[in-house]
Formats: C-alpha cells, sequence, structure tokens
C-alpha cells in the first residue's frame, strides 16, 4: 500500500510535466495559487478550451498566455505554442520523485518482510 | 512497579524508540536527499508518520486489556486506515490552501502506513516482554506504559519534525 502510494506521488508529478498527456486547444484560463511557501510551492493550473483546470510545472507556465494555441501529442517532450516548438523538462520534483521511489518502496518492503518474519517465528 | 520490571525498563525503553525510528529513519534521509528542495515533502512524511503513531498509542491505551491479544492485529490496521482517511480528509479541508494536493496526501498515507508496521514489533516486544516477567496479573500482553511513553515520544518527535518541515 505504501509502494503505491509513493508511485502515485511519480505519476502526479509526472502528469504535472504534461509529458503523457495529449494537449491541443486554446489556454482560456491561467491561475497561480500560493501555498506555504510562496515562489517554491506554488500551484500552476491552466484550462484549455474551457475544460477542467490541469496542473503544469513553471516552466511551462511561464511560457503561456491567455489565448496561447497549445499542441502536443501524448509521451512527446516536443511542444508547439503559437506554433513555435519548444521541449519540455523533467521538472526537480520529477526527478527526485523517480530517484526516491525505488529506495522507499525497497525500505516499506524490506521493513515488512522483517515484521511478518518476526511474527511467524514468534508464532 | 516490580524488580523485574524495574529492571526491564530502560532497555524496553530504548529498545522501543529504536522500533520505532529504525524504519523512519532511511525513508527521512531518502527524502531530505532524493528531495530536498522541498523539505515540504519530508514534513507530510514525518507529520503522517508521527500522527498515526500517537493515534496508536491512544487506541492500544483504550483497548480493554482482556480483549488486546485478540484485537492487536485488527486494531493496527483499523488505526492505520483511519489514519489515512482522516489524512485525506484533512489535506481536503483543513489543509487545503490552493489545491487538493494528491502528492502530500501520499507522502503523508507513506508516513501512516510506516507507521503501522513499526507498531507491531513494539507490541510484539511486550508480549516477549511480559512473557519473560511470567506475571499472571500481566498476561494480557499489553504494551506496557514505559513503551507507551517511548512511542508517543516519538510520535510527538515526528509530529513537530514534520510540522516544522511542512511549515517553515
Amino acid at each position: 500500500m505504501g509502494c503505491l502510494f509513493a508511485m502515485a506521488n511519480v505519476w502526479v508529478t509526472a502528469g504535472r510535466s504534461t509529458i503523457y498527456y495529449s494537449l491541443d486547444g486554446t489556454v482560456t484560463a491561467m491561475d497561480r495559487r500560493l501555498e506555504k511557501h510562496p515562489g517554491l510551492d506554488d500551484v500552476y493550473l491552466i484550462s484549455i478550451n474551457s475544460r477542467a483546470w490541469i496542473q503544469i510545472d513553471k516552466g511551462l507556465f511561464d511560457q503561456l498566455h491567455i489565448g496561447s494555441q497549445l499542441t502536443k501529442e501524448r509521451w512527446s517532450k516536443q511542444i508547439e505554442v503559437e506554433g513555435q516548438s519548444s521541449r519540455l523538462e523533467y521538472s526537480s520534483d520529477l526527478v527526485g520523485m523517480v530517484r526516491a521511489l525505488p529506495l522507499i518502496c525497497a525500505i516499506l518492503i524490506g521493513y515488512g518482510f522483517f515484521v511478518a518474519k518476526q511474527s511467524a517465528f514468534q508464532q | 512497579m516490580t524488580d523485574s520490571h524495574a529492571r526491564i525498563s530502560r532497555p524496553v525503553y530504548i529498545q522501543t524508540i529504536v522500533h520505532c525510528c529504525l524504519p523512519a529513519a532511511p525513508v527521512t534521509i531518502v527524502y531530505y536527499v532524493c528531495l530536498g528542495h522541498r523539505r515540504d515533502y519530508l514534513g507530510h512524511f514525518s507529520a503522517g508518520y508521527g500522527g498515526t503513531l500517537i493515534a496508536l498509542v491512544l487506541a492500544i491505551i483504550a483497548t480493554p486489556q482482556n480483549r488486546f491479544v485478540a484485537l492487536s492485529g485488527r486494531l493496527v490496521i483499523c488505526v492505520t486506515l483511519f489514519c489515512i482517511v482522516g489524512g485525506i480528509l484533512a489535506e481536503a479541508t483543513v489543509f487545503r490552501l490552493a489545491i487538493f494536493d494528491l502528492v502530500d496526501m501520499c507522502n503523508q498515507n507513506i508516513g501512516a502506513v510506516l507507521a503501522g508496521l513499526t507498531s507491531i514489533p513494539c507490541i510484539q516486544t511486550a508480549k516477549q516482554t511480559l512473557a519473560a516477567n511470567n506475571q499472571p496479573g500481566d498476561a494480557a500482553n499489553k504494551p506496557s506504559d514505559s513503551q507507551l511513553r517511548s512511542m508517543l515520544a516519538c510520535g510527538i518527535g515526528f509530529l513537530l519534525l514534520g510540522t516544522y518541515f511542512a511549515v517553515t
């Protein structure tokens, strides 16, 4: 269960890079919302064609304005903004999560086995 | 307190603290090394871990002695699940500043799951200790006050550490 949460972390953070999204349309709304540490953990949201908010990384948010035309294929790192192609990068959050995932899973699974073995030994 | 209790009191106290810190310390280091630029992630993990440990101690205290052996396994699962749901609700309401942050929720719940696992050796240490003492009055196998105090101290410590990292 803990490993599922760790994997969900990677998936959600990867979603903010938009790399696994297919995007096509016009940015109709943008919002930057502050969290506990302004400038560090701000939340960047866009709406494409007035659909639900999508949380994206700061790098992409800075390239956009309301009315920007976006085109991007699913799983592609290339995005076209106003006809100009640019390359999406993985955020430091995602890189960190990808590094942390196997280590956290190894600790959880290893400790789970240790506890199970100890329980079996005592029964 | 009997002589035998006094003799075992210190090792059990230390053993419980080691059991509580042992699994959380490497995860804390992983968060710090891999995600040091986002200390709030470490804060959420630590707060989830500490909060769940505290809830487990309170649940152990509230469980009747004569039913503890039968209930201890289910107690750990139920309290851990309760803390997971409580964490999700807290993140969706009082801690919802910008949006409902799934990453914060997941980090909190990794801590909650690990705390649930951690409590199992602590409960088993209690069983071993009381079996070693072989005291009829302690046949209920409930962790001693010393162990519960150690678990509570660790829980409060991790919760404060989590608050520090999440807020500052």
